[in-house]
This record gives structure tokens, sequence and C-alpha cells, in this order.
């Protein structure tokens, strides 16, 4: 066993991550010895670039131990860089973490500047000149061959010609140079893509009012119709993040069946998903933070005025399905799909509801449907008894229940779709009438004398 | 709108069946809800009845002579949320009508729910239906209530079932008339339902002469047509 990572007092004893655990306790006996959980530290750096994400809506992970904030023009909402960069570590020292922060015109020379530099503000590329050759991050090799080249600094590397490095280091050195010297710049891949639309409320103290919630997230809705309405654009997909002052977020996302704009469904919407969560939306010591973010967008053409003031019937329906969407959750509020296909398991389907006008198959001649209104997913196996092994049943049990045939038709032979499941065998579809009237669908899966699996029998769906 | 048609617009109906005439009862009651009119309606049915009886069908909806893409099908985890999905719909104004399928001596439909349902349905103009499995009737603000059975259809070629033949009795009804049983069967391509006697009376000349009072669709029957085609056999 080995140090993954050692607190600040046990590098002043000289543990240092790399020793043996044996080694650690001679040295100091009763040193506190926890097993590292790589996952767990993960989750909390993902938890804690939810909470940075109050200062903006770019953050990056950078693991194993980094976050990466794209602040450009959110400085000033915080008083300057400098200020945000004090809240920030306030912040975090709260939190009893230990960080440094760094603040660059470049990803890759923010973070030099943060584990080399002491953390610092740079203005552009020269801030990286002081740095050692660790900075470059290229790998113990190359640290150890530019040190002996009596290259001590990045600066001093700058001095040369890249062609020589390049030559001698191979090309990534040299990106990676340029990018901590600020010639080259990148962009961060945040956690979650750029809302299309956000608006947020930041309080001085810490909001404790549970009740008030709504009276928040009402005006922030109004102010985000404001910007959806003169884009001529309505909100899909909203996102609602509570920002706890103890560094929880909350997140409550709200889904809609077609472009939504008006303040008072939203808020709707917000109560039934707002009342189903499980773990209620508890302020505990208070949110420092509320924002809405618009995350999908649909263009929604400026919406007619009815002259008697009244709700149009289609406008109502949507409202009506996106409640039911709150209530269920999105996979449960379906539309039928109708899919090319003779494979009765695919033919056709459910999917999340939207209008659809499917292509449904015509007809066939005659009075009788050919599938059943239920189907059965996946088929029940059925006790059957035949008069002749390829003919249609005579009897059989479902659900402890004898079902005498009085009437049948088949078998209607459906084979398998062989460029999806080469081995399924196929089916002799029979509709069936019992002595009651009950229709029903089975089907015998093989073929007799071909395939040498024992056929059998299976119910497929229920006819009216 | 139908004065005649024995499902009065914006009403509650009851339609109760055995747990295993589950199907009957669900095409009995999407034949009525998609006929009261030409909006899309609403089917909820319960996990229970799904695993019970199967899920509704696109290509049988289509086979049964209806639009799948009418109907919006919202899976309900248990009962309450069936009802609270119902009564939502129940509420809106776009739907023509709700299809509820409740299983087992459904205990969250009692009289409170029933009239909660029926009342929203009155302000909106949706028709409710609630497709009662395996419950027993019990007091509710339902207009009408019907038990529905499979019922042997008449045989085509080579004894191959026919078009889907049903029993029913109306045991209660609202505005009088109660206490009759009907033997219909359903014609798809008219979609309404057919009184068996009258169409084996015309068999050479199956649309002539007789009226589908139980029509599903939107034309309306002469005054004194609701129970006079119907053969009485109760």
């Amino acid at each position: 066993m080995r140090i993954v990572a050692a607190s600040r007092a046990a590098h002043a004893c000289g543990l240092t991550p790399g020793l043996t655990l044996a080694d650690a306790r001679a040295r100091a006996g009763d040193v506190e010895a926890l097993p590292h959980d790589p996952k767990g530290d993960e989750r909390a750096l993902d938890l804690l670039a939810a909470w940075c994400e109050r200062f903006t809506p770019l953050v990056a992970l950078d693991a194993p131990l980094g976050l990466m904030l794209d602040i450009t023009g959110c400085g000033h909402l915080f008083g300057g860089e400098e200020a945000l960069r004090d809240t920030l570590g306030a912040a975090l020292r709260r939190f009893g973490l230990s960080a440094r922060a760094a603040i660059a015109p470049t990803p890759d020379l923010a973070r030099a500047l943060a584990r080399f530099g002491g953390g610092a503000i740079a203005q552009d590329g020269a801030a990286a000149h002081a740095l050692p050759v660790a900075a470059l991050e290229a790998g113990e090799h190359t640290h150890l061959a530019l040190q002996r080249a009596g290259l001590k600094t990045i600066g001093d590397l700058a001095e040369r010609p890249s062609h020589i490095l390049t030559a001698r280091f191979g090309a990534d050195t040299t990106r990676k140079l340029a990018r901590l010297l600020c010639c080259e710049d990148t962009r961060i891949t945040p956690r979650r893509p750029l809302p299309e639309c956000m608006v947020e409320r930041h309080f001085p103290e810490p909001f404790l009012h549970q009740q008030a919630i709504e009276a928040v997230v009402a005006p922030l809705m109004t102010q985000a119709a404001d910007i959806l309405e003169r884009r001529g654009q309505g909100g899909r997909l909203f996102s609602l993040s509570f920002f706890r002052s103890d560094g929880v977020v909350r997140v409550v996302r709200i889904e809609t069946a077609a472009p939504l704009r008006a303040t008072e469904n939203f808020m709707r919407l917000f109560r039934l998903k707002a009342e189903k969560l499980a773990d209620p939306l508890d302020p505990g010591f208070g949110f420092d933070a509320i924002r809405l973010s618009v995350i999908a967008v649909e263009t929604m053409p400026e919406a007619e005025q009815r002259l008697d003031g009244g709700v149009d019937a289609q406008t109502d329906m949507t409202a009506a399905i996106d409640r039911l969407v709150a209530r269920l959750g999105r996979e449960r509020v379906l539309s039928f799909i109708a899919r090319d296909t003779h494979d009765p398991d695919r033919a056709s389907g459910l999917a999340p509801y939207e209008k659809r006008a499917g292509a449904w198959p015509a007809h066939e001649e005659g009075d009788a449907p050919a599938r059943p209104l239920r189907m059965i997913e996946p088929p029940l196996p059925v006790d059957v008894v035949a008069l002749a092994p390829d003919g249609p049943p005579a009897q059989f049990r479902w659900r402890r229940a004898l079902h005498i045939v009085a009437r049948a038709e088949g078998p209607e032979r459906v084979a398998p779709e062989w460029w999806r499941n080469a081995d399924a065998p196929t089916r002799d579809y029979y509709r069936v009438e019992d002595a009651q009237g009950r229709r029903f669908w089975l089907f015998r899966e093989g073929l007799y004398e071909r395939d040498s699996m024992q056929p059998r029998w299976m119910l497929h769906g229920l006819f009216a | 709108m139908n004065d005649f048609s024995p499902f009065s617009p914006g009403r509650l109906h009851e339609i109760h069946a055995a747990g295993v005439d589950c199907a009957a009862a669900f095409g009995f009651s999407v034949a009525a809800a998609a006929g009261v009119s030409e909006k899309p309606v609403l089917l909820v049915a319960p996990d229970f009845g799904r695993s019970e009886a199967g899920t509704p069908s696109g290509a049988g909806l289509h086979e049964y002579g209806l639009d799948p893409d009418r109907f919006i099908f919202a899976a309900a985890r248990n009962e309450t949320q069936a009802l609270q999905a119902g009564l939502e719909g129940a509420r809106c104004k776009g739907l023509g009508a709700v299809v509820i399928e409740l299983w087992r001596g459904a205990s969250g439909y009692d009289l409170t729910a029933s009239r909660r349902l029926a009342l929203a349905a009155e302000t909106s103009g949706a028709t409710i239906f609630v497709a009662a499995l395996d419950t027993p009737p019990a007091p509710s603000a339902a207009q009408t209530r019907w038990r529905v059975a499979p019922a042997l259809s008449r045989a085509l070629a080579a004894q191959a079932p026919g078009a889907p033949a049903f029993h029913l009795r109306l045991e209660r009804d609202r505005s009088g008339l109660s206490g009759q049983t009907f033997d219909v069967e359903w014609n798809r391509a008219l979609r309404c339902f057919i009184s068996r006697a009258s169409r084996a009376g015309a068999a050479a000349a199956p649309l002539s002469g007789f009226v589908d009072a139980l029509s599903a669709g939107r034309t309306a029957p002469p005054a004194q047509s609701f129970s006079e085609p119907f053969a009485r056999t109760g």
C-alpha cells in the first residue's frame, strides 16, 4: 500500500505521495490513512464543478484535480477578475478545500500558473517565462532532458528557435509551449453545452424562504420569455439550477411538448415537478443564486390573439400534454408509430408523443381485424393442444383458464428478418376465438420436421 | 353533436367487464371514444393492465378501423397516476375523449374521484370512459354504466373468426332506459356498431334498412331509433 495523496500536515512530516504506508507509519506513528477512492474524488470534483457554474456556464473538468472555468466577460459581474478569484478561493476554503487559482488568456497557461506559478493573474504569455520547464507537463524524460541542456525555465525555451525543439522533443512539446506563451489558443469543453438563453438572480444574502421560490422563478421566466420572444423562439427544455450556499446545486429540468414562452404555463409545470421531487427543494442554509437556462429552443410563431380572449383548443392540448409529461415523464406519454416491416414485434411501436402522420399499411379485405388491439410483449408461452402437429390449436390454457377454440384462422406465416436475427425461428400466427367469443392471437414458433427444436406456442395479443 | 348516441359528450361513462374480457372492454371503449368527436383521444392504462392484457397497439387500432395517429397513450405506473393523468386529460378542451383503464377493485376510483372526472368533463366537453375491469360497481357520478362481454362472432369462410362481436348490457343510465341488452358487432369500415339482429335480417343488402344507433360515426340517426334496431334479448 502506498500513499496516493497526503495532507499539508503530512507533507510537513515528510510523508509524500509514493511512499509506502509502512514507511509512513514508521515516520509518524499516529498517521491516519483512508483508502484511495478515485470514484469518490471524481464525484466530488463533479459536484464542485456544478457549484462553480454559478460563476460561468462554461465549466470544464480538468481531471484528476482541476477545474477550468471560462470567465470571459463574467468578471465584472463579481467586481473584477481578481475579486472573482478571491470569492471563489474563499468559498472553497470554507468547504475545507485547499485550492490554487490562476487567471490567464489560455487554459494551458492558467493551469501552469496555478500549479507552478503560485496562482497569479496573467495578461499575456510573458507571465509564462518565469515558470519551470515542468510546467510543460511533457513527461519526466523531456523535463530531465531539457534541464540537462541547461534550459530551466519556459523563458529559456521561448528564446530558442522552435524547429530545434520540435526536432528534439516532438511537435507536441512545441505546441504546448505555444499555448503556454499564448501564441495559440484552445477552447475548453464545458460539462454542459452552453444554453441558448440564460437568466439568473444572485442574492446578496442567502435566500431562505421556500414559499418565495416561485416569486423568484416567475420573474426569471418572464425575463427569459422576453429574450425568446425577441428571437421568435420558444423553449422546449428548461433547466432551473438552485445554488445553495453550502455548495449543493439542485437542478430541476422541465421538458415541454411544444415551444413554450408563457410564464403561467411554465410555473404550472414547475409546481408539478417541484412537488414530485423525492427530495424537496430545501433552501437549507439558503440559496445564493437561482438560474434559469433554456437549453433547447424551437422557432415559435407569434401567438394569434383570439378576439374572445379564449384559449385555443390546440394550445390547451399542448399544455395538457406538458402536464402529463411533468407527471409521468417523457417516456410515458406516447404516440403510436408505424414501421415498414412485416415483423409483428416491430411493425408498430410507441414513441414519446409528438404529432404524427404514420404510414399505416392499407387494410386487407374482410370484416375482421388482422392485428390485435393489445399486444403482449414479450409473448407469453401457453399450453396448447392441437389436433394435428401443424394444425390450428384446439384448446389452450392461459392464466390457468382453459379456452376451447371455436373458430380459428391461419396460419399466417411470418419469417424472421434474417438480416436482424438469423437464428429467430419462423412463426405461424393463428387468429383464434374461444367458445365465449374471446379472440386471441397465438403463434407456433418453429416448424415441425425442419427445426430441431420442439415448436412452442405463444400468446402474442388480444383482439377485441 | 348526436343527441341520440348512447354516449352523451362531456359526460362520464363507465364500462365494466371481467378481467379476462379486457380486450373487449378496451375495443368497445376506444370505438366509443373515437366516435364522440373528431378530436384526439387520450388512452390511460396502468402498468398492471399492460402486463395483464398487453399494450395497446397502433397496428391493432389501425386494423380495427381507427386512426392510430389520433390517440395519445399515457402509461401510468399505478392506479393513482392513471386517475391523475385521466383528470388532466378530462380538463383539456383539445381532447375529444379520454379512456381510463382501471383494474381489480380500483380503490382510488370512488364517488369523489368520479365526480371530479365528471365535473372536469362537463367543463371541458371531453367525454370520459372509465373501463373498470374486475371491479364491482360502486356509486359513481357516471352518466351511463355498461357491462361488456365478447360474443361469438359470425364465422367467416372456413370457420375463421369474424368481425368483433359484443354482448352489451346498459346497467344504468341517468336519463332513463336502463337494463337493456344489445348484441352488436363492430363494423370497421363504417366505424359503427351494428345490431346483429338487423344485420342477420338484411344479409343481402347489409347497409340498407338498419340504423346504427350505437353509431360511433357522426351521423345523427332519427329520434326513435335508439332502442329500435336492437333485438332485446334480455
